[in-house]
């Protein structure tokens, strides 16, 4: 690493250092405390790390510099009143609600007298007193996970304010969705928060998990450091979905590890609309046979964002399926990334493994990234990726003007059909419904704003 | 059962065909390299002073660099200070006919199947045979001259033609553009070179052939193909190398260069020594392949089989200048036992309403690895750029690895990219209905194979799609059934 990169790591370091003092404080928990230490393990690690530079294969496209060189606080709770909740309603779908502003529970907007029945749902620090949750929770963070490993899952695990855990008892189907509303609010100064989530699905057990990203109004300067463990035991359905509205201004970095185990089904659904800089590391890794994982994603960018996801599929046991669709648009000065790596071990025969990137370029200053990477050593598969990046087919274009329709809504429309065709796939109507509507607004407003400039 | 298929069988089940080592008095520095080596390299070739400095700056440079380790392929570390860098045939005879020269060399030629009398008279084709460093005949000359084409050995470019070579050498693969083509630049021995004048066709193939012969000798070949406005050049390469059993360092650069409507076709088989069946041995072929299209309407067409080499790290590559330039690349690349290739093709869109096509088909077999590494670079200038890539690799066994590391980076919005890619085996439906045809599953699995590269091999000159044929064949043995 050169010497000016590890100076401005030196100083992010003392930021960190700093503040890693202050959370121990704030939370008070003691030192003999069992998350008091794992806090303390982390920390160490994050310390023992190099944030990762462009120098980094997997970190090529997207620098995190600019995030580094804010120093940050961890956020404290503040109020957010009824009305803004009610905004966050997802129409036609009732929802069990978990309250976070600025990375802190807020547990009187919590539903908390309805969590449903065999479902544990409890701080990780609370969790963690208990010797058998604790063991679990370590087992999780000390797995390899792929592209995922990185200097801000250990930031994660040292900072994080309001870690839940959640454990769904054996061969319980939780009806209702998990709602997990993250809002960040304004703040004296820049704040990073750090969500967490430690999801186990026992046995043959389903659930759906919702995770909200929002900005409040002038909200400034914040980042989200977002990470969330899942893992699956036989049989285990999981949806998770992830809706991130932030404003302009935020960095979110959102990392996902998930383990699945025999016939388990793993679906995730990503909608990115706001941010400043977006990275997203999403890993799986099939450990044992006969599993199903469904990857669907859209970007959304315009001005000066920044998205970049990666996703890692390790198949390291036979008769497993993957696919995978991301979808993003690009306008004006934006910046997408897509790096797809599906690796096929030796005895992951009989793997299926699609992976599908399509991306649409619509100003000449935006700029699309894709590497879709297959690693396979196992000879009975099929594995196939595919990448597109283009423009807005203007055959299409001309013929729905031909039916009658202007210009500017024939382009909105097949924009929205091309983001369609991913959102239709999640399993919940009312999601698909809202994704497409918050879709549909944001790509009204960079019209506008193209007509206007 | 066809051609094709019996000389798969052949290959198959036959060890490497081209080994056995001429021995041909030869005159060597000693190993190891420093500034008095690459001095002395430049001063035996009669260099002019600008090629020195040339050669001393690359050298510079590369001493400056490390050797990159981001290709997926493992070997151990090359000792640079254990190779010799300078080997040419002691008696450089003038040559006006055959029986002039060596008849040790003419036989090796016999052997290698390029009788040279002979490829005269069938042909047509003119070869520039390099035995080692030192271009020893070229045959055809003076008819190519007479159009005005120059094809010659780099060192005669260099005597007769120092204008050119000074103009366009390191022009697209600059002397510091890598580590290996920084060593290439600084210990280059010899290569080809080829200057195809305005407006003229080249009547016939130019080939040449490049043989590795001296143990422990690097090959460090530098090829330069000019094509002035208009004028079109069809190259071919190929490549045998005897059988030995240390690993022997071979980082070549090949530049080429379009005008205004030329085009340049460059054909390869490569089949150097792979090594044995437990991976010792082989060459590592570390090369840099380049081409230019400068001007408007060129077009610059790599095609490439690669069966041999133990590591095979290698990226032809096009940079579209011109506006409507085009830039293709046909690849069949097989790989078995303890093969590495790590190879695929850069394609950088600079011009408007420029297009690319890459067709990359990967075979590997026994404990092999095969990559395919690829960029599609389309600039902010560059307005309608197309690029169609399909990249499949076909897994024969379940030891081995196929890998594909596509990069697209799109920075123009009117840009149309697509990529594709799969990996798969010989489908048991496949084989089923061939043997239910009567056809033995060895003839299925030959049939098959052969349908997969067609896109490829259609893509070949004629003389060389035998060739191919037969290299493709190589050692899929123990990877049936």
């Amino acid at each position: 690493m050169s010497i000016v990169l590890q100076d401005k790591q030196a100083s992010t370091r003392e930021w960190l250092e700093e503040n890693f003092q202050q959370t121990l404080t704030d939370h008070q928990q003691g030192t003999d405390h069992p998350h008091a230490g794992f806090r303390r393990n982390a920390f160490a690690r994050l310390q023992s790390m190099d944030f990762p530079t462009r120098r980094d294969e997997d970190w090529k496209y997207t620098s995190v510099n600019r995030i580094l060189i804010t120093p940050f606080r961890n956020g404290s709770l503040s109020s957010v009143s009824a009305a803004e909740l009610a905004n966050c309603q997802i129409p036609g779908l009732e929802t069990t609600r978990m309250v976070f502003v600025n990375g802190v529970w807020d547990q009187s907007l919590s539903d908390l007298d309805r969590v449903p029945e065999g479902l544990i749902l409890q701080p990780v620090h609370q969790a963690m007193e208990d010797p058998a949750v604790r063991k679990w929770i370590e087992s999780q963070t000390a797995r390899p996970g792929g592209t995922g490993q990185n200097a801000f899952l250990p930031m994660n695990l040292a900072f994080a304010q309001s870690g839940l855990y959640l454990r769904v008892g054996r061969n319980i189907a939780v009806d209702k969705p998990l709602h997990f509303i993250y809002f960040n609010t304004s703040e004296d100064q820049p704040h990073f928060s750090h969500p967490q989530i430690f999801l186990h699905a026992e046995r043959s057990s389903t659930v759906t998990l919702i995770e909200d990203h929002r900005a409040l109004a002038g909200a400034g300067t914040c980042f989200t450091n977002a990470a969330a463990w899942v893992d699956l035991e036989a049989n285990a359905q999981v949806h998770h979905y992830r809706m991130q509205q932030q404003n302009l201004e935020t960095y979110q970095i959102h990392n996902t590890l998930v383990n699945q185990t025999r016939d388990s089904v793993y679906n995730s659904y990503v909608v990115d609309l706001g941010g400043r800089i977006i990275r997203n590391n999403l890993s799986v890794e099939l450990a044992e046979s006969n599993t199903e994982t469904h990857f669907y994603g859209t970007y959304l960018a315009n001005g000066e964002q920044h998205m970049d996801n990666q996703t890692f599929i390790d198949h390291a046991m036979p008769h497993c399926q993957s696919n995978e669709l991301y979808k993003g648009i690009l306008s004006d000065r934006a910046r997408g990334v897509f790096n797809g790596k599906v690796l096929v071990r030796q005895d992951a025969q009989k793997t299926n493994a699609f992976q599908q990137n399509s991306s649409l370029v619509l100003s000449s200053g935006a700029v699309m990234d894709a590497k879709p990477q297959l690693e396979i050593y196992a000879d009975d598969v099929k594995c196939s990726h595919g990448a597109t990046i283009g423009h807005l087919d203007e055959t299409s274009v001309f013929y729905l003007m031909s039916r009658g329709i202007p210009a500017p809504q024939a382009r909105l429309l097949l924009q929205q059909a091309f983001l369609g065709e991913v959102i239709r796939n999640m399993h919940l109507e009312e999601m698909a419904n809202y994704a497409l509507e918050l879709i549909a607004i944001k790509l009204n407003a960079v019209s506008q704003t193209i007509i206007t400039s | 059962m066809s051609d094709s298929m019996q000389t798969l069988e052949q290959h198959t089940q036959s060890d490497y065909k081209y080994g056995f080592s001429s021995e041909i008095d030869t005159e060597t520095l000693p190993k190891g390299l420093n500034e008095d080596v690459v001095r002395q390299i430049s001063a035996k070739k009669n260099e002019p002073p600008f090629l020195t400095e040339w050669r001393l700056e690359a050298f510079r440079k590369w001493q400056e660099m490390t050797e990159p380790h981001w290709p997926k392929v493992d070997y151990p570390a090359i000792d640079y200070q254990d190779i010799i860098y300078y080997a040419a045939p002691r008696k450089k005879p003038v040559l006006n006919s055959l029986d002039e020269a060596d008849p040790e060399l003419v036989r090796t030629f016999e052997r290698l199947g390029i009788p040279l009398e002979e490829q005269k008279i069938l042909a047509g084709v003119a070869v520039d045979a390099v035995l080692d460093s030192v271009s020893v005949k070229t045959t055809y000359k003076e008819k190519l001259a007479e159009l005005g084409i120059i094809f010659c050995s780099f060192s005669e470019a260099v005597q007769d033609h120092p204008d050119l070579v000074k103009k366009y050498l390191g022009s697209v693969v600059p002397n510091h553009d890598n580590y290996f083509a920084a060593l290439n630049a600084a210990v280059f021995s010899d290569g080809s070179f080829v200057y195809i004048p305005k407006g003229v066709r080249c009547p016939m193939e130019l080939s040449t052939y490049f043989r590795i012969n001296t143990a422990n000798t690097g090959q460090f070949e530098r090829t330069l193909i000019i094509a002035e406005e208009g004028s079109y050049v069809s190259y071919l390469e190929g490549c045998t190398a005897p059988m030995r059993d240390e690993n022997q360092l071979h980082a070549a650069v090949v530049e080429l260069i379009a005008l205004d409507h030329a085009e340049i076709k460059y054909s390869t088989v490569q089949n150097w020594y792979p090594g044995d069946k437990e991976g010792k041995g082989g060459i590592y072929n570390f090369v840099t392949k380049r081409g230019l299209c400068a001007g408007a309407y060129s077009k610059i067409s790599w095609t490439q089989v690669e069966t041999g080499s133990s590591i095979t790290w290698k990226y032809p590559s096009c940079i579209l200048r011109g506006d409507y330039s085009i830039g293709e690349f046909y690849s069949v690349a097989v790989t078995n036992n303890f093969q590495q290739a790590d190879t695929g093709t850069k394609m950088t869109h600079i011009g408007k309403n420029t297009r690319s096509t890459i067709i990359s088909k990967g075979i590997s077999a026994g404990r092999s690895n095969n990559s395919y590494r690829g960029l599609v670079k389309v600039g902010r200038k560059a307005d309608n750029a197309h690029n169609f890539s399909q990249c499949d690799s076909l897994l024969m066994g379940d030891r081995c690895g196929a890998h594909t590391f596509p990069y697209l980076e799109i920075e123009n919005n009117s840009a149309r990219v697509e990529h594709e890619a799969t990996t798969s085996k010989i489908g048991e439906d496949q084989l089923f209905y061939l043997q239910q045809r009567g056809l033995s599953e060895e003839d299925a699995i030959n049939m098959i194979v052969n349908g997969y590269c067609k896109e490829v091999f259609n893509e070949l000159p004629m003389e060389f799609a035998v060739e191919a044929q037969k290299l493709l064949a190589i050692s899929l043995e123990g990877s049936v059934g």
